[in-house]
């Protein structure tokens, strides 16, 4: 793997064959582009909201509508995003002049207008995306609700866009749960899919580790020191009733069935680290990974069918993938001498890893689940470890020491747009895990 | 004249009798002096006898002190002996390589001498604690803690430890001896530890 030849083939084939399609291999090799982050991004205006009819609206709204908006594209990494000191009339298609917009250089407008009524504090959004190059509404809403609210009218509307375009869903609905040590002792956390509203969902000064949302997103499983030996951990962020899961020894690495009610786990029932699938009770269902050496770090494939998981079998932490159709087993990862923590993208294309070499230090890669287009996305830049992807399968989150101390980072599927998701948090923080 | 003999009788009976009481009075002075003398000299033995038992006795209670201070001064030693074997026990860890639960050479002379303490202390059970160094990730640290605290139960039960005395907890990478990087740090924190849970 070396990046540099790969930003040679690159920049070969953007400037010397300009008409040459690039293939989705070629594509996806665009992870060196830390240089140039803002290749083909999108081109996207977000003028001025706008007031409707004769009603005055509170311009704090409007302007905060307008930053908060281009802030959500902005953090998708697909657009580039330009709103300010951008005007524009009227929000409706018809009396818009596109070939103006697209003289400016945008592919994309958005449109927006407020309507505030004073008698009762409702606020109303009408909203539209076009296509400047076709002309035409891509997408248009109209909400209704409490002033206070506008944000939450525009978080929906960025999920439309992303919806519509790209087909993704979830990103701006999605939560991340992570491991901290800030109090001095590691404690189990969950904030927004944009690093704000941090909230500690443990409180008993052991050591707790490896969060992991259900399907539904209503239970978060974890490993905790708190009774001594490390157990799982189940707990409801719902309300309802939590679970132990405890086995001698060690019960760890949890991680759910998707669209089920149960879960991978590792213990050590005979003193080798095997992967068994569980109830939340602690009954097991079925051994799903049994060898000489360490099982650990469970992960599965969108449909459930197949999963991930690391193996020490070889000689080497190297990471394998389960069949649970056939019952068979496949090595997927042949380099270096260290492949952790393996993450299934929710588009079910690529496995993101933690891969340890002489050469290059500790670093997340992506391959696809049969061992092709293994990639180095991150480069030069302290230890990277612990991918977890977005729930749209468009951005991993994962630990970097390139700061001070371990922090969480994010960055698009293909390595881009690198950056800090939690800045102003003490300590450190590991175990990133998006929600779905 | 009758009369003059018979006054010279009596003063001479007289003077016999004075003469006798006065002889026999001597006489007893005499032997009283003898026997004070006699008396004296048993005191003499009687004396010198308790002064030898007195020093035999002291001898004696010197040497029995002796013996007890040697004792004490053994007990102590040999306490400091156990407490020596048991600092020893519980401060000496055995250590391991990047990735790997093997128990090295090094590794299995240490563990030689904590079965023999184990035997010695034969009430005493212990928890093994597996730990790693912080590269790598805390899931795979976790198993591989696991790993090193099972190989070294297994190196003392082969040894002739029962394995009821002996509990295992992996920490993975979470309780560092000591914070940092670099080898040098990495090396003492790739390590098996050893927690007396009871019986001492």
């Amino acid at each position: 793997m070396k990046p540099m030849n790969v930003l040679f083939y690159i920049l070969f084939f953007t400037f010397n064959m300009p008409f040459f399609c690039l293939s989705d291999d070629l594509q996806n090799l665009k992870f060196i582009d830390v240089n140039n982050p803002f290749i083909n991004k999108i081109p996207v205006a977000v003028p001025e909201f706008i007031p409707l009819g004769n009603n005055e609206i509170i311009s704090e709204i409007s302007q905060d509508s307008n930053d908060y908006l281009g802030y959500l594209l902005d953090f998708t990494s697909y657009f580039r995003v330009s709103n300010s000191n951008l005007n524009i009339d009227n929000i409706v298609g018809t009396k818009i002049d596109f070939q103006e917009w697209k003289r400016k250089g945008f592919e994309l407008l958005i449109t927006a207008g407020l309507f505030y009524d004073k008698d009762t504090g409702f606020l109303e959004m009408e909203i539209r995306l076009f296509d400047v190059l076709k002309e035409e509404l891509t997408v248009g809403k109209r909400y209704t609700g409490k002033a206070d609210d506008y944000r939450k009218m525009l978080k929906k509307f960025a999920s439309e866009i992303m919806e519509k375009m790209f087909e993704n869903t979830g990103l701006f609905e999605s939560e991340i749960a992570f491991v901290s040590d800030e109090t001095g002792q590691k404690e189990i956390y969950i904030c927004d899919f944009d690093g704000t509203n941090i909230k500690k969902i443990t409180n008993d000064k052991s050591i707790n580790i490896s969060p992991a949302w259900s399907s539904d997103n209503d239970y978060i499983a974890y490993t905790s020191y708190k009774r001594k030996l490390p157990e799982i951990f189940i707990q409801s962020l719902k309300g309802k009733k939590n679970y132990i899961v405890s086995k001698k020894r060690l019960s760890i690495t949890p991680k759910w069935v998707p669209g089920k009610f149960s879960l991978a786990a590792v213990f050590s029932i005979d003193g080798d680290p095997d992967i068994y699938i569980i109830s939340p009770t602690g009954e097991i269902i079925e051994t799903a990974v049994k060898g000489y050496g360490i099982d650990v770090s469970p992960a599965f494939s969108p449909d459930g069918n197949k999963m991930v998981f690391v193996s020490g079998r070889g000689g080497s932490p190297q990471i394998y993938v389960k069949d649970f159709t056939d019952n068979t087993i496949r090595r997927v990862t042949f380099e270096g001498n260290y492949n952790t923590s393996p993450s299934w993208s929710p588009r079910g294309d690529y496995i993101a890893y933690t891969g340890m070499t002489k050469e290059y230090g500790i670093n997340i890669y992506t391959i696809k689940p049969d061992g092709s287009s293994q990639r180095m996305l991150t480069y030069s830049s302290g230890d990277n470890e612990e991918p977890s992807w977005s729930p749209d399968g468009s951005l991993i989150v994962f630990t970097s020491s390139r700061n001070n101390g371990k922090k969480l980072f994010l960055m698009t599927r293909s390595g881009e747009d690198q950056r800090q998701l939690i800045v102003n948090m003490a300590g450190n923080q590991s175990e990133p895990a998006w929600s779905h | 004249m009758k009369r003059y003999f018979s006054r010279l009788f009596i003063i001479a009976l007289i003077c016999i009798l004075g003469l006798s009481f006065g002889c026999s009075s001597k006489k007893t002075d005499l032997n009283e002096g003898v026997t004070q003398e006699q008396v004296s000299e048993q005191e003499r033995l009687k004396a010198e006898q308790a002064e030898k038992e007195k020093k035999a006795e002291e001898e004696r209670l010197k040497a029995e002190e002796l013996e007890r201070q040697k004792k004490l001064e053994q007990q102590k030693r040999e306490e400091e002996r156990k407490k020596e074997a048991l600092r020893k026990f519980s401060d000496v860890n055995v250590y391991f390589t990047f990735d790997s639960s093997e128990i090295s050479e090094e590794a299995r002379m240490i563990l030689e001498e904590k079965s023999q303490w184990l035997m010695e202390n034969n009430n005493v059970k212990i928890t093994v604690e597996g730990h790693c160094d912080s590269r790598g990730t805390t899931q795979y640290n976790l198993a591989l803690g696991e790993r090193r605290a099972e190989s070294v139960k297994t190196y003392l039960v082969a040894l002739g430890i029962d394995s009821a005395r002996i509990s295992t907890i992996s920490y993975g990478e979470e309780r560092p001896a000591v914070e940092g990087s670099g080898e040098d740090v990495w090396a003492k924190n790739r390590r098996a530890e050893f927690v007396i849970d009871s019986g001492l």
